[in-house]
């Protein structure tokens, strides 16, 4: 094992930035949708569309910076080791058996988290950002003959904000599964991580 | 003679061409016109005539109220004109919640909330007032499920954790 940097500056702002848009986004989300009542209507619209602005800037910056650094390859999804990880997350972890997939700065990710990243990425958050705008502009694309109705698209925005807590949920619980409970939460602070040389 | 015609001029204007343009319109006209005669209506329709995006919240609060009453609702013109293209421009794209506030005499919560003043018009959806049931349930249940599920398998690993350092 060695410490080396495995999240970059950017990576980190990226991530941290993410967490605090997105937990801002369901929080003043669920609100708009009537869960419950926190902040105001009014103001968890406000909060909502200055988040889902922010988000929409980090993604665009997000998207150069992978393709610029060549990191979009970290999710390539792979079948290699996918059973080793299920039965390790299922079983082996109970046992402390050492992780299937070892990690390095160049593989960051194993092949549970390519699936599911590459599914937030490709599909969750356009979806989200998609179904947001035209939330955003509905009345303006009714003008002009818009024919989907507004329920409809609250339906597939909420649907999915839905499978982002659940992912968020998830997420976080696995962050405690590194060497040490707090070895990820660490790394994603610090930059710096226990990789396998 | 002049003067004579100026006057028949004008009675014709004022009594005789209002009448013969009467003749082409339709119920819905007749009821918009009904409606019309309330002064609060009247507020409405001459806002969105020569509406200014910036000063439509000077609409007064009884707005609302207006088509929430059961006199209201008994006339088929205020639910007919409420859900036309018309009305719906002026509640959803003038009121559209991007506007200046300041001058609001009523709050968002009015419509979007569970407690929304407008009661009895249920065939548009308003945020906030209006939820799916069934996807509530599924997601309730699912964020219900994923949190067990999380903590048994984290207390599962805690107990193998204990067993281990006991052992």
């Amino acid at each position: 094992m060695k410490v080396m940097i495995i999240y970059s500056r950017f990576e980190r702002y990226w991530h941290w930035s993410h967490v605090a848009a997105v937990i801002l986004l369901i929080i003043t989300g669920f609100e708009i949708h009537g869960l419950f009542s926190f902040m105001g209507f009014e103001t968890a619209v406000l909060v909502h569309d200055i988040s889902a602005w922010s988000l929409i800037l980090l993604v665009a910056a997000s998207i150069i910076w992978h393709i610029y650094t060549g990191e979009w390859k970290q999710y390539i999804p792979t079948r290699e080791n996918l059973g080793a990880m299920l039965k390790y997350y299922m079983v082996g972890i109970f046992k402390n058996e050492p992780h299937p997939v070892k990690k390095t700065a160049v593989l960051k990710l194993n092949p549970l988290q390519k699936l599911v990243y590459l599914g937030l990425k490709i599909l969750v958050f356009p979806v989200q950002i998609a179904t947001g705008l035209l939330y955003y502009f509905h009345n303006e694309l009714s003008l002009w003959g818009f024919p989907v109705t507004l329920e409809s698209i609250a339906f597939i925005h909420t649907a999915f904000t839905y499978l982002i807590v659940l992912f968020t949920i998830i997420h976080v619980y696995l962050i405690t599964t590194g060497h040490t409970v707090f070895s990820n939460l660490k790394a994603m602070i610090t930059g710096y991580g226990e990789v396998d040389e | 003679m002049p003067r004579l015609y100026i006057k028949h001029l004008l009675l014709l204007t004022v009594f005789v061409l209002p009448g013969l343009l009467s003749c082409g319109i339709d119920e819905k006209d007749i009821a918009e016109k009904k409606w019309m005669e309330r002064e609060d209506s009247l507020n409405i329709i001459r806002k969105y005539k020569d509406y200014n995006r910036n000063k439509f919240f000077q609409v007064p609060e009884t707005t609302i109220n207006i088509i929430d009453s059961e006199e209201d609702r008994r006339l088929p013109v205020s639910k007919e004109l409420f859900s036309s293209a018309d009305f719906y421009d002026i509640k959803f794209s003038e009121l559209d919640h991007r506007e200046e506030t300041e001058k609001r005499f009523f709050s968002c919560e009015n419509c979007h909330s569970g407690d929304s003043e407008v009661q009895g018009l249920d065939d548009f959806y308003i945020p906030g007032r209006d939820t799916n049931d069934t996807l509530r349930r599924i997601g309730f249940w699912l964020i219900a499920f994923s949190l067990v599920s999380v903590f048994i398998h984290g207390g599962i690993r805690i107990i193998f954790f204990v067993k281990r350092k006991k052992s």
